[in-house]
């Protein structure tokens, strides 16, 4: 009975924190536009936090650059557990436009475990609800 | 059973102690394990290394206008409490005095 | 109203080749020590008083510094420099907002900007190789961003 009432409350409530590490902006600029009311996903009870401590998803943007890489594994570490990650874009999955370039570690899933990718460059505002749905439908079954 | 026992201060001690022990154990009951990274306990400083050397600042300003402050009003107290009967303008001259010597902080002695 | 800005500039730099560009910029060669008395002639002379940029290019010979200045017009200020001795006159006494793009020439070209008071990194991370210049042409890099051929250093 606790194991439920823990996911309803983790499943019903994800707060994010946003990190860019290195990218154009413009998955940035799309994440914040579905956070807006037009798109709005903060119906599915998700706040957008400035801190690591306060957030449950770590939602992330851009090919690391190799001097974001550290930073992006600092904040990673200081994020309470259970913790998950997002990965926005071609860049943060994969490298890509910056792929096989002298500065990228290519994807975040170099640095830090990855659960949900989020393709498209820039991604939809679209495709980045219907990635957060899945994360939380497959949060929710795997507890039940 | 008369129930004004609860309110005496060891019973009502006693019950509030228990009441934040369960607030903070049921947190325990639905935490995760965290992982023990050294990272983790570091200051989040938007993933840089936190240096606290670089935020410290001097005290000696805050110290003097806080001594001040303490003073006067430790003065003033006193001259309030004075009996009745003595004339309130020794009790001016009284505080001009302490003032005045306080003030002697704020000389730079260099 | 270009052509007679190209005049004056012809006239202004008589040593030098200026030529119009498809886009209505207009390019002069210069050698590094013509630099300075080029901008403060541009900055006094023919009121062109904005440095907009610094791009540095490695065209396989030498490097290419192309200063754009902007103001009336878009000048571009285009210094050939040597690739063995790749020394340059700074900007900072004239213009200090040059200082940034000097020190991005140095990180990613290795041209170095004599009188520069600030030479931070700049657009690589602190951790990256000393005497590894990215942007030049002679040198790859693997996947991992490790070099595997840097002819000149």
């Amino acid at each position: 009975m606790l194991e439920n009432l823990k996911t309803w409350a983790r499943v019903k409530s994800p707060w994010i924190l946003h990190f860019n590490s290195g990218a154009c902006n413009a998955c940035d600029i799309e994440i914040l536009a579905a956070l807006m009311p037009h798109y709005d996903l903060e119906r599915f009870g998700i706040l957008l936090k400035a801190s690591p401590r306060h957030a449950d998803v770590l939602v992330c943007s851009g090919p690391v650059t190799k001097q974001m890489a550290r930073r992006l594994r600092r904040i990673y570490d200081q994020m309470p557990e259970p913790k998950f990650v997002v990965a926005v874009g071609a860049c943060a999955s994969s490298g890509g436009a910056f792929r096989g370039c002298y500065n990228v570690l290519e994807g975040i899933d170099h640095v830090v475990p990855v659960s949900a990718y989020i393709p498209g460059c820039p991604v939809k505002p679209e495709a980045i609800i219907d990635g957060v749905a899945k994360l939380l439908g497959s949060l929710q079954k795997k507890s039940a | 059973m008369n129930l004004s026992i609860l309110l005496a201060p060891p019973v009502a001690f006693l019950f509030c102690l228990a009441l934040s022990a369960a607030v903070y154990g049921f947190g325990h009951l639905v935490e995760e394990k965290a992982t023990p990274v050294k990272g983790k306990y570091e200051p989040y400083a938007c993933g840089e290394n936190y240096e606290a050397e670089k935020s410290e600042f001097g005290y000696r300003k805050f110290y003097i206008a806080a001594i001040f402050f303490t003073i006067m009003h430790v003065a003033v107290l006193t001259v309030a409490t004075v009996p009745s009967g003595v004339s309130a303008y020794r009790a001016m001259v009284y505080l001009v005095v302490i003032a005045a010597s306080i003030s002697c902080m704020y000389v730079d002695f260099e | 109203m270009t052509e007679d800005f190209e005049a004056k500039l012809k006239e202004a730099f008589p040593n030098s080749q200026v030529t119009l560009g498809s886009n209505g910029r207009l390019w002069v060669s210069l050698t590094p020590e013509e630099l300075i008395p080029a901008v403060t002639t541009l900055r006094e002379k023919l009121s062109i008083r904005q440095l907009a940029v610094i791009v540095g290019e490695d065209v396989r010979d030498a490097f290419l510094g192309n200063y754009v200045f902007t103001g009336p017009k878009v000048v571009v200020l285009q210094v050939r420099i040597n690739r063995e001795n790749p020394d340059i006159p700074s900007l900072a006494t004239l213009i200090p907002g040059a200082i940034v793009y000097e020190r991005e020439l140095k990180d990613l070209f290795g041209i170095n900007p004599v009188g520069n008071p600030d030479l931070r990194r700049q657009a690589v991370p602190e951790d990256w190789p000393v005497g590894v210049y990215p942007l030049r042409k002679d040198v790859q890099f693997d996947r991992q961003g490790e070099v595997i051929t840097q002819e000149a250093k």
